[in-house]
């Protein structure tokens, strides 16, 4: 659909993009080509969310940067994608058991 | 133990009266808080140890070591005496925090290093006895009730709810203003309920603290980050005045290779997982936390220690602190150190790590670390580390806590344009905690860089008094150019 609308030449300016992390790395490594700039909502494991821990590092242009305070948005073709995904899987069987528990709570 | 009172000489006893502590064994498996606290009998005894010296210009004393010049003597001759009730007035006098500062402040640098008895014997234990009244305080309720002065009719804003936040919105609503404590966390007490652990600092005690605080009249809005929400310039069209306590927050990293790898943590977010959000207890609550067989902290301060003995209480097999200068030079108080050897933590001392190493899911497996020597005194006066070529060694771990300090919290700065800091990222202010803002002061970690609860406090009461005196007598405010020297 995006690819549609860049290749009919419409006019952007600017994408943005939240979702999934893949959504967000599909849509960067799709404008990248064109240069459009791309805005990504990143959503990295937080912890307080006030800066203070560094759960949420991102990263950005090859310098850590912290999701909660200096994001969420960043340049969607700085981001190092790969890093996220693998941060982002952390707690992945703990997310299960919690998901278990409250679902089968119900 | 009846002793005639001032005529007979009493017998000095050389050691102090001992403080029942859990056995190591057992309590590397709980959260629960490790010395166990003295009886009323045990503390009139412990304060029969002083001497009761009296100050003089040419002699320090216990007083003089004291940050927040509590009256020691005094209240220790009312502990003689068996009068507690008074000898609480007396430490809150200058005191807010007595039953965190009893457990946590480094006595043996402040008070107890001054103690004239300590020069050949072992000091006063004056820490367990302001731990013992503050205690004695809580659990028989004498907090009572709490009078207020009529309304002032002037507003303040406290940002941040650490020991100097709390502090200055305690001082100020006793003193008739109104007060509206901001802080980002869902709990106030900062340090204290996020970063020290239970073992050592019990939560119920800060919950005390803090709700004495707002049983004073503090309005306390929690899950508030001031910077984000709102900023400081927003919040002085609101209120009379505002206190940024913020605190030094932001952690350091090492910035070695493969330190975004899983598994490697800063202190800050370790700890705040177990004590702020009570991870040892998942699945009860909703916040993980998975240390494996073998945790390695970075770093020798008090921090590395909390981080090293709370890894042993989740489960690790091994937990190993990694520093890089030698034991002597380790910046923890000693008492913590003693306990973490006491709990089995291996010190792996004149070390330093070179880079993380990763499996293929991008979790760390082993730290590659290499040894040092001691060179000559660098400015801090410590000697500095030097590398030795060649003597890398790789351990093995599952999880890296990196403690190796913390920095003033930038946001508030940030978001405040002509708020003056200095070249390490604090908040420039002069001796009385004002800012180069009219109407703003700060104080404790965010002004100071990281340091103690009791300074903290200190600044707050220092703070609060110079507010006061803003609110209701004297608003000048100091020209910028005394910040442009601090800020230089
Ligand atoms: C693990 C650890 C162990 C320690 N052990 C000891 C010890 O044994 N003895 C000792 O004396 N000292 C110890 N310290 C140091 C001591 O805790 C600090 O010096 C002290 O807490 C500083 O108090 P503060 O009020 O300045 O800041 P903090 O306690 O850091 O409080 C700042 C508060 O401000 C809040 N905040 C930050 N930014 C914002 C914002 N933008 N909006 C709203 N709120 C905000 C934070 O959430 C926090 O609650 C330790 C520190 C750590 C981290
Ligand atoms: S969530 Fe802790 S620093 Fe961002």
């Amino acid at each position: 659909m995006l690819k549609r609308l860049i290749d009919e030449k419409r006019e952007i300016d600017e994408v943005y993009a939240v979702g999934p992390i893949i959504m967000m790395k599909v849509i960067a490594n799709l404008t990248r080509p064109y240069r459009i700039h791309t805005v990504v909502s990143l959503n990295p494991i937080m912890v307080d969310g006030t800066g203070m821990c560094g759960s949420c590092r991102v990263i950005v242009d090859g310098k850590t940067k912290f999701g909660c305070v200096d994001g969420p948005e960043f340049d969607g073709h700085k981001v190092d994608f790969e890093n996220l995904t693998a941060r982002n899987r952390r707690y992945l069987t703990e997310e299960q058991i919690a998901l278990k528990r409250f679902t089968g709570a119900k | 133990m009846a002793e005639g009172k001032k005529k007979k000489k009493t017998k000095i006893v050389p050691k102090k009266y001992p403080m029942p502590e859990q056995n190591p064994k057992e309590r590397v498996k709980n959260f629960d808080e490790v010395p166990l606290g003295q009886d009323g009998e045990t503390a009139i005894l412990e304060a029969k140890r002083c001497l009761q010296c009296k100050p003089s210009p040419n002699r320090k004393i216990c007083k003089d070591g004291c940050p927040v010049e509590i009256d020691i003597p005094a209240f220790i001759k009312q502990v003689q005496e068996g009068d507690f009730a008074g000898a609480m007035k007396t430490v809150r006098d200058k005191q807010n925090l007595p039953a965190v500062c009893g457990r946590v402040c480094p006595y043996e640098n402040q008070c107890e290093g001054m103690c004239v008895l300590g020069k050949k014997n072992e000091p006063v234990g004056i820490g367990r006895l302001e731990r013992f009244l503050a205690d004695w305080e809580r659990n028989e309720q004498k907090h009572g009730k709490i009078e207020l002065p009529p309304p002032t009719g002037k507003k303040v804003a406290v940002v941040g709810g650490g020991p100097a936040g709390l502090t200055v919105a305690g001082d100020l609503a006793k003193q008739g203003h109104k007060v509206t404590l901001f802080e980002a966390l869902q709990y106030s007490g900062g340090v204290l309920v996020y970063g020290i652990p239970e073992f050592r600092l019990p939560k119920e005690i800060v919950r005390a603290e803090v709700d004495f605080i707002r049983r004073s009249g503090v309005e306390m809005r929690n899950d508030h980050v001031v910077g984000k929400l709102d900023t400081v310039d927003e919040l002085l069209q609101e209120y009379d005045a505002v206190f940024v306590g913020t605190g030094a927050g932001l952690p350091n990293w090492t910035n070695l290779e493969g330190e975004n790898l899983n598994g490697i943590l800063s202190a800050n977010e370790f700890l705040t997982r177990v004590n702020l959000m009570k991870a040892f207890n998942f699945p009860e609550y909703d916040t993980p936390i998975r240390v494996g067989k073998t945790v390695v902290t970075l770093g020798g301060g008090n921090v590395a220690m909390d981080c090293a003995r709370t890894s042993l209480r989740l489960g690790a097999e091994e937990s190993i602190i990694l520093y890089r200068r030698s034991d002597a030079e380790l910046p923890a108080r000693r008492e913590e150190v003693h306990h973490a050897k006491e709990e089995g933590v291996r010190f792996e001392l004149l070390a330093a790590p070179v880079r993380y190493i990763g499996d293929d899911e991008g979790n760390v497996k082993q730290v590659e670390a290499v040894r040092m020597r001691l060179g000559e005194p660098d400015d801090s006066g410590r000697r500095r580390p030097i590398k030795i070529e060649g003597s890398n060694f790789i351990v093995d771990c599952q999880t890296v806590l990196i403690a190796i300090g913390q920095s003033p919290n930038p946001l508030v700065p940030m978001t405040t344009p002509d708020l003056k800091t200095t070249k390490w990222g604090t908040i420039a202010v002069d001796a009385e905690g004002r800012t180069s803002k009219k109407g703003v002061f700060a104080g404790g970690d965010i002004s100071t860089g990281a340091a103690t609860v009791i300074l903290a406090m200190g600044d707050g009461k220092r703070a609060a008094k110079a507010m006061h005196k803003y609110l209701t007598e004297d608003a000048s405010w100091p020209a910028p150019e005394v910040f442009e020297k601090a800020a230089c």
